[in-house]
């Protein structure tokens, strides 16, 4: 019986020993914090995450980059080559400042060889353009910031994300709507928060997401000085005013 | 307006821009070889403009081709030489006097300015049209006497041969051929014997004449004017077929297409597709075509479709692609993605769909520009090491806004808050300035003072001030 009890414990260790597959379907940012938070610890590969901001507070850029960076990353196909892929950037505003992409930190910065900027006259194009990205193999991350939506359009979306295998990161505006069905995999709602003169923070909650810590907040900061990018929970952060949390709570 | 002036096309070796072209023989300082800051000292005022070898080659061929109408045969000679072979088709233009006159008044009608020459040999013909004034054509019992005063550079010599001729006292030909040859092959070289023998005829001198194509296309006309959709896509996908099958006969893959669409009471409906490599893919060309065919106008009826391969490319490989692993598969499908896109949404260079390449340049918004294809290069070291951070958002225009700042009123002051589109922001902390230099070269000379702001809802901001006028600008957000 002993032995037999031996061989079940060298069983479970084996198990629980990661054996890494060659095709990958998720990834981690790296963050610890961050990836708690989201479904078993991992963003889902052939999905679409939303990320929702306030609608008269800047889009959430840098959160977005931090994510196709990783999707980028950890692309593995099935040759076993790693780090495939291109990132899809719609821009209809000619907003993105492509040069930024290079100068802040490693963990948000793409090579621009294989970004591709997406610029559409109008949203009918540029939902199809979307889909078409989403759809092929070659993408990694298809990014684009979108004001409305129907849930048809982001059902689509979301199965066009699930035929290419890459991920569709969408930044739209938080409204009293937002808590209505949805078709993404996880939805994060970003806020801009208090930093220091060196660190640009923003918090970072789990809207929805199967499975996910739902309702929990990280800090995710960037640093000017140091080019770090860190997460933290933010009991944790001791430079947000001390006050304003005891009052609140 | 430059017909009358002189100029000089200018090609930049390493860092020296050296003169490679002179227009006109009125400037006896300037000579091809000398640097451009030279010849600007001997001649002031002297316009340059960068030389094209490519495109001059191009054009080359293209009159190349045109002059395909008198003579089958046709060859160029980079840099601007065309050879016709006028052997037998002298009498469809009554004569070969004739012929030269119609030849010559052709180019004339291009605005070109050449010389034109009828000899035996192409190498006579050569030196007679570069160097001869004689218009009447060269028969081969008087081509020494036509050859012998011209210069020794007519037989296309190198210029060091040349110096070296000149410098020994030797100006014509007449007097070269006069020498011993087995001197002139100790002295110069097998190559000066070779050039005068291809001159008189006693050596055969090779061309190659350009290959003649017709051009790639198909055409299928109804009866009368079709709306259906479904008949206008079969008989599309009938033509790619065909014209699919002609480049695959001529191993070619095509680049660019173009579908035409007849209609009854109004003008020709057209789309031009372009592939980012070359293809003769049947379903991908169906494909690309069916995107495009979903934003033309076919309301009233096709009356006759034509599809045209304007641009072609050599291409074999089609069997490397099954052998490919999942990444090229990948990459290939990435590339039909962006020939859909291209098709659908239109344009190529700063159109819908492009790649990024950052430029050397410190003001922030001329640091980059748009490419149609990924950058080749890797960086070079300057924009590995970017110093500062840069805002992920910029605005196309920088915007001006009210600023306040503390002390107020100096000029050297920090932002304490600033007023955008009526929304005040209080800044909480304030990186900077960073000072930029505006670029006195190109006339964009006004320096700017930028500062990274935080504001107190934890948005930051980029604004920059003008020393020299104390304005604010907001010019982007780190998002």
């Amino acid at each position: 019986m002993r032995l037999t009890t031996d061989k079940q414990s060298l069983l479970r260790a084996l198990l629980a020993e990661r054996v890494p597959s060659v095709c990958r379907d998720s990834f981690r940012t790296g963050l610890d914090c961050l990836d708690q938070l989201a479904p078993g610890g991992e963003f889902q590969y052939g999905a679409a995450h939303e990320l929702l901001s306030d609608p008269r507070s800047p889009a959430p850029k840098t959160i977005a980059l931090l994510l196709a960076r990783a999707a980028q990353q950890q692309r593995v196909d099935k040759a076993g080559t790693n780090g495939g892929g291109a990132v899809v950037w719609s821009d209809p505003g000619h907003e993105l400042y492509p040069p930024a992409l290079l100068s802040s930190s490693p963990e948000t910065s793409i090579d621009l060889r294989r970004l591709i900027l997406l610029r559409c006259a109008n949203p009918e194009d540029e939902l199809w353009a979307l889909a078409e990205c989403l759809r092929c193999k070659g993408v990694s991350a298809t990014v684009a910031s979108i004001s409305r939506l129907t849930q048809l359009e982001a059902r689509r979306l979301q199965l066009a994300a699930e035929r290419g295998g890459g991920i569709g990161l969408f930044m739209r505006p938080y409204t009293a709507k937002s808590h209505a069905p949805y078709a993404a995999a996880t939805r994060w709602h970003v806020r801009p928060a208090s930093g220091t003169e060196q660190i640009q923070r923003w918090s970072v909650e789990l809207l929805h997401g199967h499975g996910g810590q739902i309702g929990k907040i990280v800090l995710i900061e960037v640093n000017r000085e140091t080019r770090i990018v860190r997460a933290s929970a933010p009991i944790a952060d001791r430079s947000t005013p001390p006050q304003a949390n005891r009052a609140t709570a | 307006m430059l017909r009358h002036k002189p100029f000089v096309l200018v090609q930049t070796i390493g860092t020296r821009q050296i003169v490679v072209h002179v227009t006109s023989d009125e400037l006896p300082d300037v000579h091809p070889g000398m640097s451009l800051a030279e010849a600007k000292g001997r001649c002031l005022g002297l316009p340059h403009f960068p030389a094209a070898p490519a495109d001059d080659l191009r054009v080359l061929e293209a009159v190349g081709r045109w002059l395909m109408k008198f003579s089958p045969n046709v060859c160029i000679a980079p840099p601007s030489s065309i050879f016709l072979d006028a052997m037998g088709v002298e009498r469809l233009f009554g004569g070969i006097c004739n012929f030269r006159n119609r030849v010559a008044s052709a180019i004339n009608s291009l605005r070109l300015h050449a010389g034109v020459a009828v000899a035996p040999t192409p190498g006579a013909a050569w030196a007679i049209a570069a160097f001869g004034q004689n218009q009447n054509p060269v028969k081969n019992d008087n081509l020494s006497a036509a050859l012998a005063p011209l210069p020794p550079e007519a037989l296309r010599l190198d210029a060091g041969t040349v110096e070296l001729l000149a410098s020994l006292g030797i100006r014509t030909i007449g007097e070269l051929v006069r020498l011993e040859r087995k001197d002139l092959a100790v002295r110069f070289g097998a190559e000066i014997l070779l050039r005068i023998d291809q001159a008189m005829g006693a050596a055969p001198e090779p061309l190659v004449f350009l290959e003649h194509h017709t051009p790639i296309r198909a055409l299928l006309e109804f009866e009368g004017a079709v709306e259906s959709l479904e008949v206008i896509h079969l008989a599309v996908r009938q033509l790619v077929g065909q014209v699919a099958q002609l480049l695959s006969r001529r191993g070619l893959g095509a680049r660019e297409l173009r579908l035409v669409f007849q209609c009854p009471y109004a003008p020709a409906v057209e789309k031009t597709i372009r592939l980012t490599r070359p293809s003769r893919n049947e379903p991908t060309i169906f494909n690309l075509l069916r995107c495009a065919l979903d934003t033309m106008p076919l309301d009233d009826g096709v009356i006759a479709v034509q599809l045209h391969a304007v641009i072609t490319q050599r291409f074999g490989d089609e069997q490397s692609q099954l052998i490919g692993g999942e990444e090229e598969q990948n990459a290939a499908e990435l590339e039909h993605l962006v020939e859909r896109l291209r098709t659908r949404l239109g344009g190529d260079v700063n159109g819908s769909v492009n790649w990024v390449e950052l430029v050397e340049s410190h003001i922030p918004e001329r640091a980059f520009h748009f490419r149609d294809g990924p950058a080749t290069v890797k960086l070079s070291p300057h924009h590995a090491r970017i110093g500062e951070f840069r805002p992920l958002s910029l605005l196309p225009r920088p915007r001006a806004i009210k600023v306040i700042v503390t002390p107020s009123e100096c000029l050297d002051g920090q932002p304490i808050s600033f007023t955008d589109c009526g929304m005040v922001h209080r800044l909480h902390h304030v990186r900077g300035p960073e000072r930029m230099t505006g670029e006195w070269w190109t006339g964009q000379h006004k320096t700017r003072d930028y500062f990274d702001a935080l504001d107190t809802a934890g948005n930051r901001y980029w604004l920059f001030r003008v020393p020299e006028t104390g304005k604010w600008y907001l010019h982007g957000t780190f998002e």
